[in-house]
């Protein structure tokens, strides 16, 4: 169990370094450096001045030295700051982090708490009236964009009754109730693609498992359906839902563009697209590397949870 | 049904009466008779053996008894009386009141049917609890006490064991712990041994055999050996396409075989007292068709002493001496019999053959010791 854990981690380290040796260097092989951006468009032709820029910048200095300097500071959570505004990368995380958290935790919340029983009862009653209703319209949330849902949401909620916010978003310390209030329209629209996601996998995962035989001799003992549903099927048949689970808390961590930007909300999302349309390298590198920190994270997460999940695992079978 | 009259139905009636009972799922390529047409009949405190070839039905047949036969596509007629009460018409709730309580089962393989992500201890306990209505405290003593009856070692330990971490055996062990949980007056074993190593199946059988004793349950044993229910039963049926094809006490059954397919099963069983290289006695052909069964004995194909009525007349259940029952037109140990048979060979049809090659091969070297 330890050894399990331990040679998890150590896969968690060696991912994160390749991940940031390769974001430094793809990002190292766009045309242009700093230079360009500092450097006023009069002054480029001036060799001089921006000579005298790079030097001091260390950008003359080879690629894997550039690299190490950074990866010093990294490890101690400095990742630089933005070349135009200055504001050091882990102040800007700061400031984006606790908004897209949030988006992410609730939209993944609604699409749960939801998509766990309508993918229960669809499996339980697979082929009937009920399943196919479910299955139905899951695949209509499905097919529309999160924006359209986004923009349906806020002419329905906020224009027409009033009752949330159409945009912005509230510090939790400022107001507890403007805060989760903020929130509900972008993770609603987030959660309902997810939904139908998780629900399809809890289904498929669940058919297959009510074929097992230890659902029958359960049933044989005269436990009730619910009761075998519920304390017998349903482990066995979480295992793909939480592995897209992660990935999905994953990827909205990774920013949620199009919903932040409607929602007016400045998330890791928004911060990361204004860094690649100015060409902000520093910030761009340092979003990257913490995206994909976030990624491996999770997905060592989720192999933990599969270990508590499944005990086969534990002892090195499947 | 009012109680006093289920109390006298205890009284006069057998634990378990099956009458006509046919069992038909329906496929796209047709009806599949799984169970067509048995009557069946277990006394409190016996143990009857249904064998048969894989596909003879027998499993389905315990299934439809205990109406465990999940899925729209399954049709049952006849009846199951268990203690007074036709089975097939209690709804569906209420036969969870049934399961486990008055009636359960001990499954095939015992890897697949324990829950690999439950502790042992919840699911010996949760229909304790459930029926019994007993404390968590309870539940968990009367668990320790039944591992121990079913003599599992360090109990205790396993009751918070995962399946995987218990042998085949152990689990095997495990489900019939569960299975007599709640005090069961009547045992269903489906091949209980049949995923198990051979010197692990005797054990089991053991287990199985002083628990129908001692807790006076009656027992149905399905399996395809012979050799497992030789010494275990009262009484045998034999099963073949979904039909009772011979029915006897056991002691008559293996005294006096009377239909060739009962006594194909029986020779198909390698002896140790055969020499080395002895030709094993396979039967000839496969389980028939059970959307479109032969015509005349569904064994007829596959018989070698089947004559020309046999291919067009169904034989009917016949009594050889009270308590013996068997169809077929030219019983074993008959003169017809012998007379069929010869003919047979005469004609060299393959299963004639194969039985007078095996003969020939037993007396060539040397026969039995």
């Amino acid at each position: 169990m330890q050894k399990l854990i331990a040679a998890r981690l150590l896969r968690a380290v060696a991912t994160l370094f390749a991940v940031s040796v390769l974001t430094f260097f793809m990002v190292d092989l766009l045309p242009g450096d700093l230079g360009d951006i500092l450097i006023p468009a009069e002054q480029q032709n001036d060799r001089a001045i921006v000579e005298q820029l790079r030097e001091e910048l260390g950008l003359n200095d080879p690629a894997f030295v550039r690299y190490g300097n950074w990866l010093k500071d990294a490890v101690t959570g400095d990742l630089g700051e933005s070349a135009i505004t200055r504001q050091p990368v882990s102040t800007l995380l700061s400031q984006r982090l606790p908004i897209t958290l949030q988006l992410t935790l609730f939209a993944i919340g609604f699409a749960l708490i939801f998509a766990v029983p309508l993918g229960i009862i669809s499996a339980y009653r697979q082929g009937r009236f009920s399943d196919r209703a479910i299955s139905g319209g899951l695949q209509l949330g499905l097919s529309i964009p999160n924006f359209v849902v986004g923009v349906f949401l806020i002419w329905f909620f906020a224009e027409r009754l009033g009752w949330l916010p159409a945009t912005g978003w509230t510090r939790l310390t400022e107001s507890v109730s403007g805060n989760v209030k903020g929130v509900i329209l972008p993770a609603v629209s987030l959660a309902l693609v997810d939904m139908a996601v998780f629900s399809r996998l809890i289904r498929a995962d669940m058919i297959s498992t009510l074929q097992e035989n230890y659902v029958l001799s359960a049933k044989a003992k005269g436990m009730s359906d619910r009761f075998i549903l519920a304390r017998h099927a349903l482990r066995p048949s979480s295992l793909s839902l939480i592995t897209v689970v992660g990935l999905n808390i994953g990827s909205l961590l990774g920013g949620t563009v199009v919903i932040e930007q409607l929602f007016a909300m400045g998330g890791i999302g928004r911060a990361l697209i204004d860094a690649i349309t100015k060409r902000d390298y520093v910030v761009i590198q340092g979003l990257t590397v913490f995206i994909a920190t976030v990624y491996v994270f999770i997905n060592m997460t989720v192999d933990f949870i599969y270990i508590a999940v499944d005990p086969r695992i534990r002892s090195g079978r499947t | 049904m009012p109680d006093s009259a289920t109390a006298q139905g205890l009284r006069n009636e057998p634990l378990l009466v099956v009458e006509g009972l046919k069992t038909h799922f329906k496929l796209p390529l047709g009806m599949v008779k799984a169970v067509d047409g048995v009557d069946l009949t277990v006394d409190r405190g016996r143990t009857i053996g249904i064998v048969g070839e894989s596909g003879s039905g027998k499993t389905v047949l315990a299934r439809t008894i205990m109406r465990l036969n999940l899925g729209a596509n399954v049709f049952t007629e006849g009846s199951v009386r268990y203690a007074g009460v036709d089975l097939l018409d209690v709804p569906n709730k209420k036969m969870r009141e049934y399961w486990g309580a008055e009636m359960s089962m001990v499954f095939q393989d015992p890897m697949t049917s324990l829950n690999p992500v439950v502790r042992i201890g919840r699911q010996i306990t949760e229909h304790l609890r459930h029926h019994l209505g007993l404390s968590k405290e309870e539940a968990k003593e009367t668990a320790l006490a039944l591992l121990k009856e079913v003599r599992i070692p360090e109990a205790e330990a396993r009751l918070s064991a995962y399946p995987h971490q218990l042998s085949g055996g152990m689990r095997q062990r495990v489900c019939i712990a569960i299975a007599i949980a709640c005090g069961p007056r009547l045992l269903f074993a489906d091949e209980p041994t049949t995923a198990l190593d051979v010197t692990v199946q005797h054990q089991i059988m053991n287990v199985l055999a002083r628990e129908q004793r001692e807790r006076d349950m009656g027992m149905v044993l399905v399996t395809h050996d012979l050799g497992v229910v030789a010494g275990r039963t009262d009484d045998i049926a034999v099963m073949y396409a979904g039909k009772i094809v011979e029915r006897a006490s056991t002691k008559a059954l293996f005294d006096d075989v009377k239909h060739p397919y009962t006594e194909a099963l029986l020779r198909s069983i390698p002896r140790t007292s055969h020499l080395s290289h002895t030709r094993l006695a396979a039967i000839v052909g496969r389980p028939p068709d059970l959307i479109n069964p032969p015509a005349g004995c569904s064994f007829s194909p596959r018989c070698a002493y089947a004559q020309d009525i046999c291919f067009s007349e169904e034989p009917v259940l016949q009594e050889a001496s009270p308590n013996h029952e068997f169809s077929c037109h030219f019983p074993v140990g008959s003169e017809p019999n012998r007379e069929a048979f010869e003919k047979n060979v005469a004609k060299a049809m393959p299963q004639a053959v194969s039985i007078r090659r095996h003969e020939e091969s037993l007396a060539q070297l040397g026969g039995e010791i």
